[in-house]
């Protein structure tokens, strides 16, 4: 077959062939002007704008407004081996303008893609008309918790990833994948499969009517490199069995994340790791109770799904009913607060200012100074996630708990179009003083499992979930065995966390990332979860694929 | 430059034929490189309210555009969007997109240029009743909505959104469409104010004045205060009669755009339609359910009708996926209708689905039924299994006993571990089939009575 370009491009299977890196370079020389994303929204473009629909706002009636203009630009690229040739492109940019308004205890909303100072009076009006007509209606008794007046600019840590050429960028995630054929050809049914990274870069402008005028420009990454073997064993059961990855946590920053991080050099130790998974057994499993060693990305990311949702204020008292649900740490939260939720091992601390997380802002999307907060102190619930209209809640009993109850800059917008909602923050489950290594927490299980990284959900009310392990392994009497496929951890939410019995120290911490997913129009915002490794005693597996 | 920045934003809610006509005649003016360009331009009114706690807790009116450039040499596309019309922005646009062209790859049997684009028809998918459902109209039916709830010392959460849209595509050579279309939803829990019960009723249609928020109300009225004090029973199999919503959860998966285009049309080791290779071998032909099943996707469907073009330019025409229990036909792309068919057009799901049923009540079932599970909907359904399509997920906001043909009390919900081919085989008794909460793409389906459906643990979640 003569190699043409297009049947070159059609046949998937053709690896091995040095021609994949020619398709990711332009056809042709095209004009050298700079497209990588638009440039930077000056304040002086914004401001006037937000300021008069503000004005409008409260010459209307509104007793509170505020504006935000977001605008976000997104790129991603994929190169995968099985397809070599086909680098995937996904751009795409969104600049909203959004106008929120209270009368009596009542919002309105109104947004539009208009950044002009006719379409500020517009919104502003068509925002106060609905206030107006829910709080006839329907009018709504709230404290409108105080927040300090705000102003400056703040730009995550982050060279701009727009600016860099895009043949640069291009190339630079190709060159992973040259430096791994090297290894693919002197490992028996090993691969490099996927590589990709993505950037976003969000601009956030802030105008109150108490008089906070803020912005922010944050600069968010991430890859990934994943490396497999072949499948050995057909268990339904998502996730890679054999495999590694490797690359770049979605982390803030820009593209000195993708440089430093250098994922190619990750490449012989995922190639080795991938290789050494093939060769130690893989084994069956038996449902009933065990003991766990759940490192810190497992724990992570049950922590995010459990106390990082059930914590939230609206979910809690019913709020969220409709959409995502509820928690079990509600509705009467008098009878919670200050109660024992967890073993007295486990303390859970959150913030939004931690480098390179990804909820970390400088201030939140109602203006409030993000801040540290414990959420669980020895294992007693100290606080809800709670925004600024149903933050008075809980008020009186931070009072009397001697617990700080200025806000904690957990609200968030994901876009201009949506109201502000609460979210959950960076999270962090607190190390042991103690040392404790994986080590010695393996040495001490009997019988049970080592699980490391993997996800969690959780039912409607966070009462209970499953955890799905991405890697398990078998402890007998101290000593790892074979590799475990295949199981799911079905646990009590309430449960699970009072069985916490030992903590890891620092060398056990590790991050992950969890999700918010939320409201009606539904909103995700993404937060870094930092979190020790823990055991617990007498968790349930079972076979998920097992019906009754 | 000479063009002027004649038009910024729509001079109504959402964008006109007109407007979308010059927009597309700029972008022609401002493309000079060689190629086609095509112009897909979706304008979007909503407006919303949403209530927790019988209190109103948000709103909104938002007005946005999507004007998505494509540009095109010889079936190599690069894609930009924007969302205003200024043309400083639509510049922007095609410059992007004709410097990501240059990063992919040719494939000349994709070049729109060339392509007429398929027929379709327009069903009447427009209604005043929604565009007309002003801020004041929404907080008038919240308002209605709760106060029954109120009255009974209940917790009403909810949802409204409505929805105007005007759709465009433009491309050289060919006369430009637009169609416009409005979608509302509804969805109310009630639950009780210390969290022991909780119910649920919502749908979706093109028209407001065919949803009857009253009734919905009541239904979750009824079944949050018949949902109080659940007890525990043993998981195990029940004959389970499954409300139409309960129905879609776990059958949607079947018949959405993705599942009929990987999973039904291979087996793990036999390429699919799309790798070009072999022809629909697949399941097509085989019973892969009950007789009395069939499904359909029809735009012209009057209780199930959908815009016939997506807004990135796919046609959807009406599709047999299954008849009378025999799968029919799979998805297909057009190119590999032209290749490997002959025929110039595509086969593809919009994910709107129509399921046939019977004729029989919920009521008549439940009395048919001895010992049995009554299931109103399903929550967190997920894969376990890509090719039997086995599904975990939970019951939610009521799950009752039924014994000797009565309802006879609440039980904790339930998590159900089941694959929809077993659920689709063993019914026993099937319903009247109607529309249920599908806001992404409408359905209509039946409640069904189905044999020994697999409970595996009870939950505490309510």
């Amino acid at each position: 077959m003569k190699i043409t370009r297009r049947n070159f491009l059609h046949s998937g299977s053709m690896s091995g062939l040095a021609l994949g890196a020619m398709e990711l370079s332009p056809r042709r020389a095209i004009q050298s002007r700079h497209i990588g994303g638009p440039d930077l929204l000056n304040e002086v473009d914004v401001f006037p704008t937000a300021v008069k629909a503000v004005d409008a706002a409260i010459a209307a009636g509104a007793a509170y407004a505020d504006v935000r203009v977001i605008r976000s630009v997104s790129q991603s690229f994929r190169v995968r081996d099985e397809n070599i040739g086909q680098a995937e492109v996904n751009d795409s940019q969104e600049l909203g303008i959004g106008v929120r308004v209270l009368i009596n205890g009542c919002f309105g909303f109104a947004a539009s893609p208009y950044l002009d100072i006719e379409e500020a009076g517009i919104l502003a009006k068509t925002a106060v008309e609905q206030a107006k007509v829910n709080s006839d209606i329907r009018p709504r008794s709230i404290e409108w918790a105080s927040a300090p007046v705000q102003s400056g600019r703040w730009i995550s840590i982050g060279e701009d990833p727009f600016l860099v050429p895009i043949e640069e960028r291009v190339e630079f995630v190709n060159s992973w994948r040259e430096e791994a054929k090297g290894y693919r050809d002197g490992l028996n049914a090993t691969k490099l499969t996927d590589s990709m990274v993505h950037f976003i870069r969000t601009e956030k402008f802030l105008v109150t009517s108490e008089g906070t005028k803020i912005s922010q420009v944050i600069y968010e990454g991430g890859g990934s490199l994943s490396v497999a073997a072949l499948p050995r064993f057909t268990k339904p059961l998502s996730g890679p069995h054999v495999g590694s990855v490797g690359g770049i946590e979605p982390q803030l920053g820009g593209w000195e994340i993708i440089k430093k991080s250098n994922p190619s050099s990750q490449i012989p130790s995922l190639v080795a790791d991938a290789a050494e998974r093939s060769k130690i057994g893989i084994g069956i499993f038996d449902v009933g109770r065990y003991d766990l060693v759940l490192d810190g990305n497992f724990a992570g990311n049950l922590l995010s799904n459990t106390f990082g949702k059930a914590t939230q204020l609206d979910l809690a008292l019913g709020y969220e009913a409709n959409a995502e649900g509820t928690s079990y740490l509600g509705p009467n939260i008098s009878e919670v607060l200050g109660t024992q939720v967890a073993n007295s091992l486990v303390s859970v601390s959150c913030d939004r200012s931690g480098p390179n997380k990804l909820a970390t802002v400088k201030w939140d999307d109602e203006g409030v100074p993000t801040r540290e907060f414990n959420l669980i102190k020895d294992g007693m619930l100290m606080n809800y996630q709670a925004a600024r209209d149903i933050a008075f809640k809980i008020k009186e009993w931070q009072k009397s708990s001697k617990v700080d109850d200025s806000l904690q800059g957990c609200s968030y917008a994901s876009t201009g179009y949506n109201i502000p909602i609460q979210s959950a923050p960076n999270m962090k489950l607190l190390p042991g003083a103690k040392t404790c290594t994986l080590a010695d927490m393996i040495s001490e299980i009997k019988r049970g499992y080592l699980i490391t990284g993997g996800f969690v959900s959780t039912t409607f009310g966070v009462q209970e979930g499953l955890g799905t392990p991405s890697l398990s392994r078998e402890i007998r009497d101290g000593k790892l065995r074979d590799y475990i496929p295949g199981f799911q951890i079905m646990f009590n939410t309430a449960e699970i966390w009072k069985n916490v019995v030992r903590l890891g120290d620092v060398s056990t911490v590790r991050r992950s990332q969890g999700q918010t997913r939320k409201g009606e129009p539904a909103q995700r915002h993404a937060h870094s979860v930092d979190s020790a490794a823990i055991s617990v005693k007498d968790a349930v597996l079972i076979d998920p694929t097992r019906k009754a | 430059m000479t063009i002027t920045d004649e038009t910024y934003k729509p001079v109504g809610r959402f964008i006109s034929p007109k407007e979308c006509a010059e927009v597309y005649a700029r972008v022609q003016k401002l493309s000079k490189a060689a190629g086609s360009t095509r112009v897909f331009i979706e304008g979007i009114w909503n407006g919303n309210i949403r209530w927790g706690r019988n209190e109103i807790i948000s709103c909104g009116d938002v007005r946005n555009n999507t004007i998505k450039i494509q540009r095109n040499e010889n079936g190599a596309k690069g894609e930009a969007s924007t969302s205003t019309l200024s043309n400083s922005e639509l510049d922007w646009a095609i410059t992007k997109a004709n410097r990501l062209l240059q990063f992919t790859s040719e494939r000349p049997e994709t070049d729109f240029a060339k392509l007429e684009p398929e027929p379709f028809q327009l069903p009447n998918i427009w209604f005043d009743s929604t565009f007309n459902l002003l801020a004041k109209d929404r907080a008038e039916v919240v308002d209605s909505l709760v106060s029954p709830a109120e009255k009974e010392g209940l917790m009403a959460a909810g949802y409204i959104q409505v929805s105007g849209r005007g759709r465009s595509i433009n491309q050289p050579g060919v006369e430009p469409i637009f169609i416009r279309f409005t979608q509302a939803q509804l969805s109310v829990t009630v639950r009780d104010p210390k969290g022991k019960g909780s119910g649920w009723a919502g749908v979706d249609r093109n028209d407001w004045n065919q949803i009857d928020g009253k009734k919905l109300m009541a239904i979750a009225i009824d079944k949050c205060l018949r949902s109080l004090n659940p007890v525990g029973i043993e998981p195990g199999r029940y004959n389970t009669v499954l409300e139409p919503q309960a129905v879609h959860e776990i059958g949607r998966i079947c018949f959405n755009w993705g599942t009929l285009r990987r999973l039904w049309a291979e087996d793990r080791n036999q390429p699919s339609p799309y790798s070009g290779s072999t022809p629909r071998t697949s399941k097509i032909g085989l019973r892969l359910f009950d007789e009395r099943l069939t499904v359909t996707h029809d735009p012209m469907d009057p209780d199930c009708s959908f815009p016939p073009i997506s807004d990135g330019g796919q046609v959807y025409n009406r599709a047999v996926w299954v008849e009378k229990g025999v799968l029919k036909n799979l998805e297909y792309s057009r190119t590999y209708g032209i290749q490997s068919l002959g025929i110039n057009s595509s086969l593809k799901s919009s994910s709107a689905y129509s399921m046939s049923g019977g004729t029989m009540s919920i009521e008549e079932m439940v009395e048919r039924t001895e010992r049995g599970l009554f299931v109103t909907r399903f929550s967190n359904v997920g894969l376990i299994d890509n090719i039997s399509l086995l599904q975990m997920g939970y019951t939610r906001d009521g799950l009752w006993l039924i014994e000797k043909g009565k309802i006879s009390k609440a039980v904790k919900n339930m998590k159900f571990t089941d694959s929809p081919f077993h659920t689709f085989n063993n019914i026993v008794e099937i319903g009247v089939p109607q529309r249920v909460f599908s806001p992404d793409a409408p359905a209509v389906v039946p409640p069904i009575m189905s044999r020994d459906f697999s409970f595996t643990a009870t939950i505490e979640a309510i």
